[in-house]
């Protein structure tokens, strides 16, 4: 692009912000008229100017260590199978989620196995997110359907990375619903989506109940 | 490890005068400040602490960033360099994550996460940088004020005087320059 051109194309976008936004368009029009190319360039960058909402608002150095935060997260906690956290003995690795990673153990007092959800080393600095991890278990615990999990204990234990916390419930074995959506046939899929939205009604009906009175106390 | 404003300060001349391995040198001490911030966040007591996150960036920038020991005259100059020298870092920075969560496994991302995601939307810095190139051929100003602001960590007060034009300027070209890189891609 020629140097002139830009500069016509600074002075126009420059004098259109100026005016009253229900104005522009008409003063673009008559001030760029003749030349519809120019005009054109100009609107993109105004549209852009208000579609950019926070863009560039962080500065790199911050958003870079943010991204870098959001990939610890995601992390797999560095335990072992076969490590022994407190009473609980590792036998492997179910899953992850959101607040941390899910193993299945064998508890040796009670002996029976367990799902040991831990929370991630470096969430037990933030007491927002060890609030929410006692939320969530007391939320779970305050729960007694048939449909939904059971919780044993929480505590804390130690780790190779240091002290974090733990949730252990009930241990079902199975496949996750979504694992059986999509390995089912179409019949079964079929009549699941008939099924389980009465049966979820039902256990939202209950947890919400829970949940109000909770809040009325 | 380095740590003093006038070693950086040296670095930072160094690396100017063409010097190779000051980068070398200068790399780490971004990085050490880059875990530092990330850990931060981590431990932050609430989501969206945008005051405390702000004054923790700013610490950060000026324990990189010092022209205590810079001769005023010199002083355009020395921002300049610097804010070169962290688009570098953190270009490469960018480059080399992204290289590793390629080669690792794909990411599984629980629904929280990726609301956390949505919120926290930033541009792609290997894009921009590339991008910020395209600008500078064709207004190096507005380039130079978007390296200095976006990658230097400067308030636009500092850069008018840095620059030797009035703050009302630099918000202009600022306010084009964004629109014109949003653009750039939005369409890439």
């Amino acid at each position: 692009m020629k140097a002139e051109r830009w500069q016509r194309i600074e002075q126009l976008y420059h004098a259109t912000l100026e005016r009253a936004a229900n104005q522009r368009a008409a003063f673009l029009a008559e001030a760029g008229a003749g030349d519809d190319g120019l005009c054109r360039e100009v609107e993109e960058l105004l549209r852009a100017n208000e579609q950019a909402g926070g863009f560039l608002a962080t500065p790199a150095l911050e958003q870079e260590a943010k991204d870098l935060a959001a990939e610890s997260l995601a992390a797999p906690v560095a335990i072992e199978i076969g490590q022994e956290l407190s009473h609980y003995k590792i036998l492997s690795r179910l899953g992850s989620g959101g607040m941390g990673e899910v193993f299945l153990a064998r508890d040796s007092i009670l002996e029976r196995c367990v799902a040991l959800k831990l929370l991630p080393v470096q969430f037990t600095q933030s007491t927002e997110r060890l609030q929410r991890f006692a939320r969530e278990a007391k939320a779970a615990s305050a729960l007694n359907h048939p449909n939904i999990i059971t919780i044993y204990e929480i505590g804390e234990v130690v780790t190779a990375e240091g002290k974090t916390h733990f949730i252990a419930t009930e241990f079902i074995e199975g496949q996750t619903l979504r694992m059986q959506t999509i390995e089912s046939d179409k019949r079964l899929r079929q009549a699941l989506s008939f099924k389980l939205p009465r049966r979820w009604t039902q256990l939202t009906k209950q947890g919400s109940s829970i949940a109000t009175s909770n809040r009325k106390m | 490890m380095v740590s003093s404003p006038h070693e950086v300060t040296r670095l930072l001349r160094a690396w100017s005068d063409g010097d190779e391995a000051a980068l070398a040198r200068l790399a780490p001490l971004v990085e050490a400040e880059l875990h530092r911030l990330a850990g931060s966040y981590l431990r932050r007591e609430r989501p969206g602490h945008t005051l405390q996150t702000t004054a923790l960036v700013n610490e950060a920038y000026l324990r990189l960033i010092d022209d205590s020991a810079v001769e005023w005259r010199n002083r355009a100059h020395f921002y300049g360099i610097a804010a070169q020298l962290m688009r570098r870092i953190l270009v490469d920075h960018a480059r080399r994550r992204r290289k590793l969560k390629r080669g690792g496994d794909p990411l599984r991302v629980s629904l929280a996460e990726a609301e956390n995601a949505a919120l926290e939307s930033s541009p792609d810095i290997i894009a921009l940088d590339e991008a910020l190139s395209s600008l500078a051929k064709l207004d190096a100003r507005k380039s130079q004020i978007v390296e200095l602001k976006f990658f230097g960590g400067m308030q636009e007060e500092a850069i008018a005087e840095v620059l030797k034009i009035s703050l009302r300027t630099v918000q202009r070209e600022w306010n084009l320059a964004r629109a014109w890189l949003y653009n750039e891609l939005a369409i890439s």
